[in-house]
């Protein structure tokens, strides 16, 4: 799956620049998003401003990453368009992973 | 009178050709003027049954047509999905709990957000053919919603 990764401020900014993640591409997600956030030390910003569409299959896909990432590091998420909003929205999932309005939100805040 | 649109697509049950039609879908209802939200219940919903059917429907290897029809009415979308594979359990028809998000669950999304989008869900079979049927209500919430009466199979 295109993705590509980053430093930035303390984080490891990931951004999904493939349209959907869904069935077809949950597995190729998760195994881009291990190799992309390594071993380094930072919270994971993932930004979706690209993605267009998640389903339920891409959803449990971003729960596994972030439960890969803990406790150590916290998976953040920014950009969601209106679409994955819904989706996070009605599975309550937006609960328990932080979402943020945009990038510098969600890198204002201390990472850790 | 507000006239209904009919909308028909048939695919082969395969990922790649279920991410076509739900893409095909889309930008057809954009050209009918479709609000945003709306086209989103219709792409999560269509998502997750046409996922279904790939994965339990048709055997591995072998994948079988699908028949999508959807009538676009003011109120709602009202839509119908016919298949050759095997018989969906019967009590997935049943509206089921959401998955704790505390848990941190990997799965178990996908028949919750068929119920909390759709409303008169029914499935009926003929000899071969699998159909399934539900409405989208449009511009709401399923709750703000009355249900619909039955309606004439």
């Amino acid at each position: 799956m295109e993705m590509t990764g980053r430093l930035e401020a303390g984080f490891c900014v990931i951004r999904v620049d493939a349209t959907r993640i869904d069935a077809a591409g949950a597995l190729a997600f998760k195994d881009r998003l291990r190799d992309l956030a390594g071993d380094a030390a930072g919270d994971v910003v993932l930004d979706l401003g690209a993605v267009q569409f998640v389903d339920s299959s891409g959803l449990g896909a971003i729960v596994a990453a972030m439960k890969a990432l803990a406790p150590v590091r916290r998976l953040h998420l920014v950009g969601l368009t209106s679409t994955v909003e819904k989706v996070f929205r009605l599975t309550r999932m937006d609960t328990v992973i932080p979402i943020h309005a945009d990038l510098a939100a969600a890198l204002s805040r201390r990472a850790g | 009178m507000a006239i209904d649109r009919f909308l028909t697509f048939r695919l082969d049950a395969r990922d790649g050709e279920v991410r076509l039609t739900l893409a095909r879908m889309t930008a057809v209802l954009v050209g009918l003027g479709i609000p945003p939200d709306d086209r989103a219940s219709v792409e999560i919903v269509l998502a997750e049954i046409l996922n279904n059917i790939v994965e339990h429907g048709y055997a591995p290897g072998d994948p079988g047509p699908i028949w999508i029809a959807l009538i676009v009415e003011p109120a709602a979308v009202q839509v119908t999905i016919s298949d050759f594979g095997r018989p969906l359990p019967a009590a997935l028809l049943n509206p089921t709990e959401p998955p704790d998000p505390q848990s941190l669950p990997e799965g178990g999304f996908g028949w919750f957000l068929i119920h909390s989008l759709t409303t008169d869900l029914r499935a009926g079979r003929t000899r071969t053919l699998n159909r399934l049927s539900f409405r989208l209500p449009r511009g709401a919430t399923k709750s703000d919603v009355p249900q619909s009466p039955p309606r004439q199979q």
